[in-house]
């Protein structure tokens, strides 16, 4: 059975590629003897890998040139338990170089197309495990999540998103991008499948000092839970200006149905939230610039020819090995962290992130979690933000948050806009507080399935 | 006020890389500021002190490049130094807040900002080995990453 199941995920895979450009490698040869004999909670349950966790056997390429195809001589922590639990990596997926961007098209290796509407974007920048997961190519998938990564993609292309607690998945294995927000998380069409492979890839990791003792509760016994009693904050003040109508409403229709289903809804303020944009691309940028250092041509991945003297070689490699906007979010860290500027950018960021922090934990004072949309606009179209880096770079408006507090975001589909564009809302909770995320997706999605199908899909 | 500190901020930029393609870089200039306004938030405070405001120059820019061990092409340096303004510009919004006795959110470990315990015992384990190490280099030999001269 399992082997027929990764079979058919290997040729949705290579079928859909070219339309998708969803994966950037598939090992279709080696899944299938891999499923022979596979065992476990995941058994023979095919899987999608974002290209920048490292997998025994495949590339890491992250999205960009300068690694191309290295092929990391250990596995990340969330791969292993994925392995030991059954699952079989079908491929690794394409995203944006290094995890850099909201529409996948800073890849070194093209956008990934949205199987909703190929002309537009996937999200990002794990746009190729939503498509691969949206497409029905395989039933969940890995990505990581730094400002919405995860959560932003998975809406856009219709399905579950996911990014735990920071320290409740390891990072050893994950390239680092930018260390203090990143986290793995997980894409599904079903919460069930999203409580199952966090269950497994969750907990403590001696590898990762940063991954926490918190103790791995079973996920899916909280899925049938009663939402009876339970207190969904809402924040009228993120429902106002920029936000696109049809998005406006679909969510606020999500809350009625809360409200029906025997939950209480709670106005409430996260005074901060507006300033999440400006702390968020001082402090990424700053930890991607000392991150990325490493890459120089010395060790690993490209090096460039014709520089006959060290630095020369490091600036030429580095040059030509990194894309426009992994370029200018290095220039921005080197900026905020160079002599001088320190306190006025960095240290301040720090300070207001402290601000953004304290107001959830106040907020979840009056509330067990937040609904917001998840993006402030279905897919838009390729191209049309490619040159425009700061409007880009508000489309994260609502996922960034969760990253610079710490918390847990799952964003969840509610349907789609007249151009029949998926849209998804944004459920944020206390830390550790993933059964009850999954839980209120699980009672919203019994009450309103999500049963449209993409027209590109396996 | 606080789109008219933008405001000048912008012009600032436009003027320090005015060889460029000016129509493009009006009509972007014009469509990020509606986009600045349209996200930044009520100031909360009276405090848009000017102190951080110091433009910032090509030859910035080309330190910042430098420091990053980026060797930008001129085209680069023109399209990323007007960008980078643009962006700083808009994060500098965080003036607005007074934060004076907030503690910086460094340091914490776990989410809860208690640091986790990373002892471990004192034991060898195995490491990759020069083998593993090397094999992905672009250029090693006798055992060694090599790299053009340094001097």
């Amino acid at each position: 059975m399992s082997r027929e199941t990764v079979e058919a995920a290997v040729s949705a895979a290579e079928k859909l590629n070219d339309t998708l450009n969803a994966f950037l490698f598939i090992d279709g040869e080696g899944a299938i003897k891999r499923a022979e004999n596979s065992a476990g909670p995941l058994a023979g349950s095919p899987v999608a890998i974002k290209d920048n966790l490292c997998v025994i056997g495949m590339q890491t390429s992250c999205g960009s040139r300068i690694l191309g195809d290295y092929h990391p001589p250990y596995n990340a922590t969330v791969i292993q338990r994925l392995i030991d639990a059954g699952a079989i990596i079908i491929g690794k997926t394409n995203c944006d170089e290094f995890a850099m961007g909201s529409s996948n098209e800073n890849s070194a290796f093209g956008p990934v197309s949205n199987p909703w509407d190929v002309t537009r974007v996937s999200g990002g920048s794990s746009g190729g495990s939503a498509a691969a997961v949206a497409a029905g190519i395989v039933p969940f998938a890995l990505g990581s999540d730094t400002g919405g990564s995860v959560r932003q993609p998975a809406s856009l292309c219709g399905v579950l998103g996911l990014k735990p607690t920071y320290g409740r998945n390891s990072r050893y294995g994950l390239v680092a991008f930018a260390s203090s927000l990143d986290q793995v998380g997980v894409f599904a069409r079903d919460v069930s499948d999203v409580a199952r492979v966090l269950g497994v890839i969750a907990g403590r990791d001696p590898h990762d000092a940063t991954t926490a003792d918190t103790p791995v509760p079973n996920y899916l016994e909280y899925l049938t839970e009663d939402l009876k009693g339970l207190r969904i904050g809402f924040p009228p003040a993120l429902f106002g200006k920029g936000l696109d109508e049809e998005v406006g409403k679909s969510v606020k229709d999500v809350v009625d149905v809360y409200r029906e289903l025997g939950a209480e809804i709670v106005n409430i303020e996260l005074p901060h939230a507006g300033y999440a944009i400006a702390v968020y691309y001082i402090i990424a940028t700053a930890e991607a610039s000392a991150n990325l250092a490493r890459f120089d041509g010395v060790r690993y991945g490209f090096r460039a020819e014709d520089a006959p003297e060290l630095r020369q070689m490091y600036r030429k490699t580095r040059e030509e090995g990194f894309g426009a906007e992994v370029k200018r979010r290095i220039m921005l860290g080197t900026y905020v962290l160079s002599a001088g500027y320190y306190d006025a950018y960095y240290r301040k960021a720090q300070q207001v992130r402290t601000l953004i922090k304290n107001d959830f934990l106040d907020a979840f004072k009056q509330c067990d979690a937040i609904i917001t949309p998840t993006s402030p606009t279905p897919a838009f179209a390729l191209g049309e933000k490619v040159d425009d880096p700061l409007a880009m770079y508000l489309n994260d408006i609502y996922t960034v948050t969760a990253n610079l507090a710490g918390i847990p975001g799952l964003s969840v589909p509610c349907g789609l806009s007249s151009s029949r564009l998926p849209i998804g809302f944004q459920l944020l909770g206390p830390y550790w507080s993933e059964p009850t995320l999954l839980k209120l997706a699980h009672g919203y999605l019994e009450a309103r399935p999500f049963t449209d199908r993409p027209p590109v899909r396996a | 006020m606080v789109s008219g500190q933008c405001d000048t901020r912008q012009a600032a930029a436009t003027e320090v890389f005015e060889n460029g393609d000016e129509s493009i870089e009006a009509k972007e200039t014009a469509r990020l500021k509606s986009e600045i306004r349209a996200t930044r938030p009520a100031a909360s405070t009276s405090n848009t002190s000017e102190d951080h405001l110091m433009p910032i120059k090509e030859s910035d820019i080309e330190k910042v490049a430098q420091l990053a061990h980026l060797e930008l092409a001129p085209e680069e340096l023109k399209v990323f130094g007007p960008q980078i303004v643009e962006i700083v510009s808009y994060v500098e919004q965080l003036n607005e807040l007074d934060t004076t006795n907030v503690e910086p959110a460094i340091g914490g470990f776990t989410p809860e900002g208690a640091a986790t315990n990373s002892e471990r015992n004192d034991q060898l384990v195995p490491s990759l080995g020069q083998q593993t190490a090397l094999a992905e280099a672009p250029d090693a030999a006798a055992g060694h990453f090599r790299v053009p001269k340094v001097l």
